[in-house]
């Protein structure tokens, strides 16, 4: 039996992870590590496919942390190798924004305390030069 | 990993010239410093275009230059839209400021306010709320110089963050309020030149249609309109910025150093002002797609970008400006801070009868000891700036409607306040860990509405205050 070379090179193996699993927002930070440590760049697979069908690649510094953001609705797999090894277990992260419903519940609530703030400056303002113009007109009166 | 946009010794070197610069200037400044009313309010004289040029200043933060872009990246363009939004509680601050020096015209803090207008109680939980943001807000700049200087030139966080704070502390120690607001007029000036140019090399380098074709494919909630949580954080920061304005004593001790009719007009002229900076702030954001970046944090995104497209010249300004915009904070939020540590803690608690001289000495030393507190705490570099800021905003919103029916009504009572400012918070702090950052200020201003009307129309003794008794002396 003949050993094949490359199945006696020391493989580096990639380790991968995610902030979290489920993002209301759309943005979650990736954070990988090699092992043993390397300045070789580590290629990121990016697919909405578990199978990793057309995946998007991006290559990235040995070890570190990208932030990603902008997603819509969905589940994204994630995977990192470097070359000449083999990639790391799947990180799996699924996005499911708020609701519109919520959003603008929110909105409109923020709405009516910026109108009531408002409203309560200027009327406040107001009845301050109302009494300072009765005063005025009082003291006027007495001399 | 690109290679950084300024090398380390060019860093260093801008940081001791300017560094240099500002306490030279601050001890020159400060020399004719004789009294407490000329430490902690410039001898409260302070003329309009000093008065636009330091409220302007002091609101570009380093949380402008680096978190709006931050909030952008994340929240696309409603959260630029959104960030900018804090320029309403400028202009909603231009008649308060008005209030509060005809009411207040001996007064040295927001805290005294308070004290008077409500009592002990609301006093000490003003107070509590008021502090935590403040130290929030340090840490944010201290960690937020360390991160600058780490994304354009590589050098230490740890270091770059030592260096501002030192300088920070130093000239603010040195001139007081006078050397905070001279050096925020030519902070101004530097910040305003260099957003513009960072725009024009920005939409020079990087074409419009590139980058709107980018997001749109790889990052497509970034214009999407109907994003939901960017929607959420529209108003969220309109009143988180109010209630940060309306509470903060960096704004109520600009009102009593301004001249009596200068400071609605500062306050107008600032927001104004401000308003479009978050705007080119955010916008440099959205071409970290298209230009391959990787941002490890975002709240590195806004440097990054800059230091990327820019080149070293543009790296260079970037750094400048950023550096006067962290500078013409901290050194507000330092001496605005040490005031309400002298005033409402040093004085209103530990000694009650300490003269303006032992004032004036002990709020020297709480400057030194905010410094070296802030910087303890900068050393972890616990979490992202963006998160650090928006955990205040549960506290700083519930203060919005005691500090504002408080100043216009007299029906509101202080334990109305109390209680609405410990409501606000603590269910907002609930909404910042249960839904999200953007939602934490709205929930605690909304809650903190409906508690201090309902407490206050429940109490027999509403409609009793008078606001003369405001006006006199301190108690």
């Amino acid at each position: 039996m003949t050993l094949s070379t490359s199945s006696l090179v020391w493989a580096a193996e990639t380790s991968l992870s995610s902030d979290t699993t489920l993002s209301a927002e759309g943005y979650f930070v990736l954070s990988w590590t090699t092992e043993p440590e390397s300045q070789v760049p580590v290629l990121l697979q990016q697919s909405t496919s578990e199978n990793f069908f057309s995946p998007l690649d991006t290559t990235l510094a040995a070890n570190g942390s990208i932030t990603l953001t902008g997603f819509e609705d969905g589940t994204y797999y994630f995977r990192a190798r470097q070359e000449g090894s083999g990639f790391s277990d799947t990180v799996v992260v699924e996005v499911v924004h708020h609701s519109l419903l919520r959003a603008f519940t929110f909105f409109l609530v923020g709405l009516v305390l910026f109108v009531i703030l408002v409203l309560t400056i200027v009327m406040g303002n107001r009845a301050l030069v109302d009494e300072q113009g009765k005063q005025a007109r009082e003291t006027n009166n007495a001399s | 990993m690109p290679a950084s946009a300024l090398s380390p010794n060019i860093a260093f070197a801008i940081l001791l010239v300017f560094g240099v610069l500002w306490i030279v200037f601050g001890w020159w400044l400060g020399r004719n410093n004789n009294s407490l009313d000329d430490y902690m309010l410039a001898g409260r004289n302070v003329g309009l275009a000093f008065a636009s040029a330091t409220a302007m200043a002091t609101w570009v933060t380093s949380n402008t230059t680096m978190t709006a872009p931050q909030v952008t990246y994340q929240l696309g363009v409603w959260g630029m839209v959104g960030y900018s939004l804090g320029a309403v509680g400028l202009l909603l601050f231009a008649p308060l400021a008005r209030r509060i020096k005809t009411l207040l015209p001996h007064g040295f803090t927001s805290g005294d306010f308070i004290r008077r207008r409500f009592g002990t109680t609301a006093w000490r939980i003003f107070l509590v709320i008021s502090l935590f943001y403040a130290l929030g807000w340090l840490i944010s700049l201290g960690m937020a110089g360390g991160i600058l200087v780490n994304a354009l030139s590589g050098l230490d966080y740890h270091l770059g963050m030592s260096i501002i704070l030192l300088v920070c502390v130093s000239y603010t120690l040195l001139g007081g309020l006078k050397a905070v607001i001279a050096t925020d007029f030519i902070q101004t000036i530097i910040i305003i030149v260099g957003v513009v140019l960072i725009a024009f090399l920005v939409i020079d380098n990087v074409g419009i249609e590139e980058l709107h074709s980018n997001l749109d494919e790889q990052h497509p909630m970034l214009l999407n309109l109907l994003f939901p949580a960017a929607i959420m954080f529209l108003f969220n920061n309109l009143l988180f910025g109010v209630g940060e304005i309306f509470h903060s004593n960096v704004w109520w001790s600009r009102a009593f150093a301004f001249r009596q009719d200068t400071g609605a007009k500062a306050y107008t002229i600032a927001g104004l002002c401000w308003l479009p900076i978050p705007i080119v702030a955010g916008f440099v954001a959205l071409a970290a797609p298209s230009l391959g970046l990787n941002i490890p944090s975002a709240d590195m995104v806004g440097p990054m970008v800059a230091g990327n497209i820019l080149g070293t010249t543009g790296a260079i300004i970037v750094f400048i400006v950023v550096f006067s915009a962290l500078a013409s904070s901290l050194d507000s939020l330092l001496a605005a801070t040490s005031d309400l540590v002298t005033q409402d803690l040093y004085r209103g608690h530990i000694n009650r009868d300490a003269t303006d001289a032992q004032c004036f000495r002990a709020s020297r030393y709480i400057i030194i000891g905010l410094g070296v507190f802030t910087w303890i705490l900068c050393v972890p570099r616990l979490t992202t700036l963006a998160s650090l800021l928006y955990f205040t905003g549960a506290f700083v919103a519930s203060a919005i409607w005691p500090i504002v029916f408080g100043l216009y009504f007299r029906w509101v009572t202080g334990k109305a306040a109390a209680l609405a400012m410990v409501s606000g918070a603590t269910i907002g702090l609930a909404a910042y860990f249960i839904i999200g950052y953007y939602v934490a200020a709205l929930v605690s201003c909304a809650v903190s509405l409906v508690v201090i009307v309902a407490v206050s129309r429940l109490d027999r003794h509403a409609n009793d205050f008078q606001f003369e008794k405001l006006s006199g002396e301190q108690a």
